[in-house]
């Protein structure tokens, strides 16, 4: 289980994040929703380690993992561009955090996954977006992270491919059971995708829940409009 | 059918630059190559057993400087390509202090240091010039690096230390071949240095070409060697090209604003690598400063022995005149060809200007030597010198101009001619004014250029025409702490002036012109 206590996060005297605070149960996918500059991408990172919260800390099962380097959090993010490695290629990219002899063997389960069977030789400038999307998933999930973390998933992908991605990225998570937050602007999206939902403007977490119960019980006129 | 009309001014406007590299390059490279295979083929042991062990302390100590060079600029490296912090701009022009240095300048710096005849000296200079080569090349490649390719390994469970070995290093791996090839390219030709810090213990090719033709006076044998590091350098060039078209850099390069500050104990290392890299680099030039202030009133003495200081300094002074304006006309009138025309020619042209380039400045020095007797004997010419100067200059001027040139709108020049301008006024209302800024800065290299050249110098200088490099060589290769209070002491003179000239250069320095 996942918790986000008070996080704050000021850079460059600018307050990124207030008093974020945020639980995702195991095996729960939590959506963010948010407009763009609403921090949801700086929440990530400060989950992932990648941004040192400024005050506040994040607890994983109860354990203060605040002051862990990214690496040791086993807390899995894609990135926003993907960020694939360019001097490596599809197999080497999925296999990036696996060691061992099994390494090769879950390369290829994870090309399965994303229905890339036999694009590991691939090179990276090779692929076409929507490839590149399904490579980057595969990556994250590949070394079977606690937790998962995907940065508009489909973000750069065009509306045809998107709506057949946003199934298929739920159905793998869901077959894992994993814990996740998902991060889009879409609310669509993001409703299909997760069982709740944390509404984020201007560095606060305005509301969570589903979109109904929102809809019903809004926390603001924001909220009503965003949604509607 | 319309006829091709042959256009007469293009053809002035391509023949001087033409007729001057053909005799003063290409002409003087052909009697090198006809003069050093005749030798070879003669099968001359002299030639052999120098060659060997001349060859062989070449190769070696090029790439232990090298290798030192990379070591020693490794922190500063991280420091300016991870982050970006306060002072970092001053710091990457601080670093560069060394690289712009006459070699007589830092010869004699490490003179002052106390530390002459030694390997330890050389690979020392070597490491202090080149430090600015690694820390700018990599440097500037590494801050653009898309950085959630770190994150992102990161994430996957690497340690900071296999980020730098499976992501970082891989990825900036362009720019540490460019490094290193040039690092060792400068260090397998380097001349002034080895031969002011490794006396004659110590020869590279370079320095036994220079010993073979001014002191033992053997020609062909010294032109033998020349062809042989001709051979050598293209060789490494061609490699290097060949390696640069394979592994081009294909990947996306990011924005440098996402260049992150450093926070804690990063920020320790950030500081400590750039004050500690600075510190180490400014000793042999405080030494050397504070070693020569007794010396400054021996500038005024005329030493009758080798030259009068001052007569040099008004040498080297009026050779960078004659250079520059050489080396900008030549220069100017090639840019214009090249930028004008297209087709075979101009490219064929373009390439041929940059030839001096890879060019070795002893190989030369050598040519005139051996090559100006014909027509007429210009060997004991005062022309030679700036001329030698100027061919060094004109692959900078033409690299500096021709980018702008060839930004000029077609249309500005089609419209000064619905105007009524002729051809000529075109490019004299025009294009002049456009590129004068270039041209400056072009100048100002040429400048610095002749005022630091020795290794071309020390062929073609009369004894009674020493320019400051010259002299301060003279000085230093006579015993006695008079003579070498006053090479100190020019050292600091020259050093002042080629800062002088780097700084008003600077204020006309538009983006990266000019860069290695």
């Amino acid at each position: 289980m996942l918790e986000v206590r008070d996080v704050d996060v000021t850079i460059d005297g600018v307050r990124i994040l207030e008093d974020v605070d945020l639980t995702v149960h195991n095996g729960e996918i939590v959506g963010i929703l948010g407009p763009s500059g609403s921090g949801k991408s700086t929440l990530l990172r400060a989950i992932a380690g990648i941004i040192e919260p400024t005050s506040g800390s994040i607890l994983w099962d109860g354990e203060d993992v605040t002051r862990v380097p990214t690496h040791l959090r086993q807390f899995g993010l894609m990135f926003q561009g993907f960020a694939l490695f360019p001097h490596l290629t599809v197999g080497e990219n999925i296999g990036f955090g696996l060691q061992g002899k099994e390494a090769g063997a879950t390369v290829d389960e994870a090309l399965d996954w994303v229905g890339m069977t036999g694009f590991a030789e691939r090179k990276i400038d090779d692929l076409s977006g929507g490839e590149r999307q399904r490579v980057a998933l595969a990556r994250t999930l590949a070394p079977e992270p606690r937790l998962v973390m995907l940065d508009e998933p489909l973000g750069a992908l065009d509306r045809h491919l998107r709506e057949r991605l946003v199934g298929e990225t739920r159905e793998l998570l869901r077959q894992r059971g994993a814990t996740a937050i998902v991060v889009t602007h879409d609310r669509d999206e993001a409703a299909e995708m997760s069982d709740r939902l944390a509404l984020m403007r201007e560095g606060h977490i305005v509301q969570t829940g589903t979109v109904s119960e929102m809809l019903t019980d809004p926390a603001d006129d924001w909220v009503t409009s965003f949604l509607g | 059918m319309p006829t091709r009309r042959i256009r007469w001014g293009w053809v002035a406007v391509a023949a001087l630059p033409a007729l001057f590299l053909t005799y003063f390059f290409a002409y003087p490279l052909g009697r090198i190559l006809s003069l050093g295979l005749s030798e070879m083929s003669i099968g001359s042991t002299g030639l052999q057993s120098r060659l060997v062990s001349v060859g062989w302390f070449t190769l070696w100590q090029a790439t232990l400087s090298t290798v030192l060079t990379f070591i020693f600029a490794a922190p500063m490296t991280w420091a300016v390509g991870r982050y970006e912090f306060r002072g970092r701009k001053l710091a990457m022009a601080l670093v560069t202090v060394p690289f712009v240095l006459p070699t007589v300048v830092v010869g004699t710096a490490f003179v002052a240091l106390g530390w002459r005849e030694s390997i330890g000296a050389i690979l020392a200079a070597h490491v202090f010039f080149n430090v600015a080569v690694v820390v700018r090349t990599v440097g500037s490649q590494w801050r653009r690096l898309d950085p959630d390719l770190l994150n992102a390994a990161a994430t996957l469970g690497a340690s900071p230390l296999e980020v730098m070995r499976r992501v970082t290093l891989p990825l900036l791996r362009p720019s540490l071949a460019a490094a290193a090839s040039i690092v060792f390219l400068f260090t397998f030709t380097s001349f002034g240095v080895i031969l002011i810090l490794g006396g004659f213990t110590f020869a590279t090719l370079e320095v036994e070409i220079y010993r073979q033709a001014i002191v033992l006076f053997d020609l062909p044998l010294a032109a033998a060697l020349a062809v042989i590091q001709l051979v050598g350098v293209s060789l490494a060039l061609y490699l290097y090209s060949r390696y640069q078209e394979r592994h081009s850099a294909s990947w996306e390069l990011a924005s440098e604003d996402a260049v992150p500050r450093p926070a804690g104990r990063a920020r320790i290392g950030v500081y400590g690598s750039i004050i500690g890299t600075l510190a180490v680099l400014a000793i042999p030039l405080a030494v050397l400063l504070t070693r020569s202030l007794g010396s400054f009133d021996d500038l005024f003495a005329a030493d009758l022995i080798v030259g009068s200081p001052v007569e040099a300094i008004r040498n080297s002074l009026l050779t960078a005149v004659a250079a520059t304006a050489i080396a900008l006309v030549i220069g100017i009138m090639a840019a214009t060809f090249v930028s004008h025309r297209s087709g075979t020619l101009s490219r064929w042209f373009d390439t041929t200007l940059m030839l001096p380039l890879g060019t070795s400045a002893v190989a030369i020095g050598l040519g005139f030597i051996v090559a100006l007797d014909w027509p007429v004997d210009l060997r004991a010419s005062l022309a030679l010198v700036p001329i030698a100067h100027a061919l060094v200059a004109i692959p900078f001027v033409v690299r500096i101009v021709l980018p702008t040139m060839r930004s000029i709108d077609p249309d500005l020049r089609h419209a000064a001619a619905t105007l009524g301008a002729k051809p000529i006024s075109v490019w004299r209302r025009v294009d002049l004014p456009l590129v004068s800024r270039a041209a400056l800065v072009a100048a100002g290299f040429s400048v610095v250029i002749s005022l630091g050249e020795f290794g071309a110098t020390t062929f073609v200088a009369r004894p009674n025409t020493a320019t400051i490099p010259t002299l301060i060589f003279r000085l230093l290769s006579r015993p006695g702490p008079a003579s070498f209070g006053t090479a100190m002491a020019l050292s600091i003179v020259l050093a002042a002036l080629t800062a002088a000239v780097i700084l008003w250069v600077d204020r006309f320095r538009v983006g990266d012109i000019g860069s290695f």
